[in-house]
């Protein structure tokens, strides 16, 4: 009787461990997979800024193009739907929501110090730079008793005068 | 001699959890550097505005060189078009690569489950897009 109960414990706890090791993997990679489509977007709302600006020397991000750029990017890399809603081959579940703000030389006196609004990070602010924080909400882990907090990925670029 | 059949019941039903767990982190392992390669190959043809059949070699190179992988494993789907930036954000102007390699080994014990050694494998895919930064 002994052998069996230990047996049967030892199963559930092994199961347990199993289940978190795998959920707990799939969703590092998949944080790893959010930084890359946050680098993405910022770096490719940088190629849009004002040409005949830039060629006295000052940077005038094109926010507009910019962040249609930065829309069809997360929703191409993370698969979503047009309404940022993940698809069913998504990794995640809830709806993301991304944060752009814009630093060059028409709106910012440099150096600027910058506070991200969850207190998240401080930056220091030098450059033309782009900031994307990207939100997708909570992972999806099988376990039900974990107490899961939401992935949040930023990403700046920045232009440096050489 | 009971104390014996019942330990060998034991071993056979808890034995097969530490493989699993050894096999699932070597699995993790081969996945992220992957994708941590097709990061750095990216961001390579992101300079270029394709990949190159360079890029492309280096990446197959980076990927076999680690993990019991032949060159003819590793799919790669890509464009063989340049793109250049261009001003105005063109959706359709976006680098679009794919690549799958095969993932040899889910579960590590599979005769335990019913499961043949041909169901016990998948593909894994990295694929996204990326914007072009060549210049004309």
């Amino acid at each position: 009787m002994k052998p069996f109960i230990f047996t049967l414990a030892m199963l559930i706890l092994f199961s347990i461990f199993l289940t978190y090791q795998t959920d707990n993997n799939t969703y590092n990679r998949q944080l790893e997979k959010l930084k890359q489509v946050a680098d993405e977007c910022s770096a490719t709302a940088g190629l849009f800024y004002d040409e005949e600006a830039y060629s006295t020397g000052i940077t005038v991000y094109n926010q507009e193009e910019g962040i249609k750029a930065i829309k069809h990017i997360i929703k191409k890399n993370l698969g979503l739907l047009d309404d940022h809603t993940p698809s069913s081959t998504s990794y995640w579940k809830d709806t993301i929501n991304y944060k752009t703000v814009f630093f060059d030389n028409s709106n910012t006196v440099f150096p600027y110090s910058y506070t991200d609004d969850q207190n998240r990070f401080t930056k220091l602010i030098a450059e033309p730079t782009i900031i994307v924080v990207i939100n997708v909400g909570k992972p999806s882990f099988r376990l039900k008793f974990l107490r899961l907090k939401d992935a949040v990925r930023s990403s700046a670029y920045e232009y440096l005068d050489r | 001699m009971k104390d014996f059949i019942v330990l060998i019941a034991v071993l056979i039903l808890l034995l097969p959890f530490p493989l699993q767990y050894a096999l699932e982190e070597y699995n993790h392992n081969q996945k992220s550097e992957i994708q941590s390669y097709v990061y750095t190959a990216k961001e390579k043809a992101k300079q270029e505005g394709y990949f190159t059949p360079e890029i492309k070699e280096q990446l197959i190179e980076n990927i076999t060189k680690n993990f019991h992988l032949k060159d003819s494993d590793v799919h790669i789907t890509t464009e063989k078009v340049r793109k250049y930036r261009q001003s105005k954000f063109n959706k359709d102007n976006l680098i679009y690569y794919k690549i799958e390699i095969p993932i040899r080994k889910i579960i590590a014990v599979p005769i335990l489950w019913g499961i043949n050694n041909d169901e016990n494998k998948t593909m894994y895919i990295v694929e996204g897009y990326a914007a072009s930064e060549a210049i004309q």
